[in-house]
């Protein structure tokens, strides 16, 4: 099982495999909107399809995304952590170096440069959403205690293919300097 | 001098239904596009009602015309003309004495023959609007079939309605050299008895009549891809038209594409036409120059664009 099934879905939306989890997202809104309702593509071949033909290929989008997902989940299917960031990975090393400083800001337009969801990170990493938000948000009092937080650094920045020494040594001492300033208040 | 042996040209064809599209303007910047990279292009536009190929390019309506080939036996590499633009020559279709359809069965094979054997690394066959049989048939003639839609309803449906005629006249004649034509005929004409409405009822009724059928049927189909270019387009969120028509011609039809890339609604380029000027030549760094060279590196590579956003 799984591969099989894989394949199928990948198929039904119309994805090559290896998609990572943002494009199947995208193909899976794309697609649903599309078979969904009229517009100036489908209106013309109304009279192409059944109703019922119709809404088989709306149940089929729908099985096959919710598919992926749980084999996504059950770890059948490697993430692009293995996959997509690595075909960037040569800028990305010359990114590592420019930025003299990694915030959360910083990953963030990282993150949104390779097209990266949060959720796909949370899916690989098994990080709460919350957690990688308030990482980039640099909601420091809402992360979880000292000891975890440099794990999710090192985490968030190896899905993205950083240098994750780097990344959470600067990541790391920018929360010393609110902790340390934080302390002061008290 | 040796003959040497020499590859067969590849044929790409551009069609689409919808006159107005922007073929004539897509083609004639793949082939500039080609020519610089080296390739050896014969541009041909066998629009035969309306031959205006030229007119993109810059030049003069040629005094040759396929119709010397057709009528004086000339040969078709001695009507291959220049086009301006170094590696490419143009030869145009425009039969001035005969009527767009009076072209015989007959010598239209001669000239598909011909158009296969001429000394080039790329054949680039500019199409007529509408989907007459013989527009059809060079259509399918094609290694690579390029359809160009706009963000139109009506160009949308006009090229359905092409890509329907055109899958249904390859499948008819491929069963007709197994000699089941009659079959699908019938059946087309019964419709109303089996139920069918649509091309896509009468394939499945089709492929269940017999295994020989379905194999046939299932290698027309996997046969039968074409490239989609979307033209025009004056917003982001119109790329994605692209993707939707490449997913209803597979969910609906049964009928792979690729969606090769679009391309940006330019003022300027309907003023360089009127200039005569080739616009990718006066601008090639234009943002339109860019989007049609990399559809041109799409379809040497057989990739799609990447389009979702």
């Amino acid at each position: 099982m799984g591969r099989d099934d894989y394949s199928k879905y990948l198929n039904t939306l119309e994805l090559s495999p290896g998609a990572s989890l943002s494009e199947i997202r995208k193909a899976y809104l794309h697609l649903r909107l599309l078979y969904a309702r009229d517009s100036i593509v489908t209106l013309p071949v109304k009279d192409e399809i059944s109703e019922e033909r119709k809404k088989e290929i709306l149940d089929e989008i729908e099985e096959a995304y919710h598919g992926l997902l749980v084999l996504f989940e059950q770890g059948h299917v490697a993430t692009d952590y293995e996959r997509g960031p690595r075909f960037e990975t040569k800028d990305l090393t010359q990114a590592s170096r420019e930025v003299g400083n990694f915030s959360g800001q910083t990953l963030r337009v990282i993150r949104k440069k390779l097209n990266i969801e949060l959720q796909d990170i949370a899916l690989s990493t098994k990080i709460q959403i919350q957690y990688l938000e308030n990482i980039e948000n640099e909601k420091f009092d809402a992360l979880p205690p000292l000891a975890y937080i440099r794990g999710f650094v090192v985490s968030y920045a190896e899905y993205l293919g950083l240098d994750s020494k780097k990344v959470a040594e600067d990541y790391m001492s920018r929360y010393h300097v609110w902790k340390g300033g934080n302390e002061k208040k008290t | 001098m040796l003959a040497t042996k020499r590859a067969s040209p590849e044929i790409w064809a551009i069609g689409g239904g919808k006159g107005g599209t922007g073929k004539s303007f897509i083609i004639s910047s793949i082939g500039n596009c080609l020519a610089l990279q080296e390739k050896r292009v014969v541009l041909i536009d066998a629009d035969l009602g309306g031959a205006n190929l030229h007119t993109f390019l810059g030049i003069d309506k040629p005094k040759v015309t396929l119709t010397d080939f057709l009528e004086k036996r000339v040969s078709l590499s001695r009507l291959i003309v220049d086009s301006g633009i170094r590696n490419m020559g143009l030869l145009i279709g425009a039969i001035h004495s005969l009527a767009p359809d009076g072209i015989k069965y007959s010598q239209k094979l001669k000239l598909f023959r011909h158009i296969k054997n001429l000394d080039a690394d790329y054949i680039l066959i500019d199409l007529g609007a509408g989907a007459h049989f013989n527009t059809i048939d060079t259509f399918l003639l094609a290694d690579k079939k390029l359809i160009v839609i706009v963000p139109e309803i009506t160009a949308i449906e006009n090229m359905y309605y092409f890509l329907k005629t055109a899958f249904f006249r390859k499948l008819m004649t491929t069963l007709g050299d197994h000699g089941l034509k009659d079959v699908v005929q019938n059946t087309w004409k019964n419709r109303g008895t089996y139920n069918i409405s649509n091309l896509n009822e009468l394939i499945v009724y089709l492929k269940g009549l017999s295994k020989t059928m379905e194999n046939i049927i299932n290698q027309e189909l996997s046969g039968f891809k074409n490239h989609i270019i979307l033209n025009q387009i004056t917003s982001s969120q119109e790329v994605m038209i692209g993707s939707s028509v490449k997913s209803i011609c597979k969910k609906y039809f049964g009928l792979d594409a690729s969606y090769v890339g679009y391309i940006e609604y330019d003022p300027i380029i309907s003023r360089c036409i009127n200039k005569r000027q080739p616009y990718m030549q006066a601008y090639p760094a234009s943002r339109c120059a860019m989007e049609i060279e990399r559809l041109t590196e799409n379809l040497l590579n057989g990739k799609d664009i990447r389009a979702r956003i």
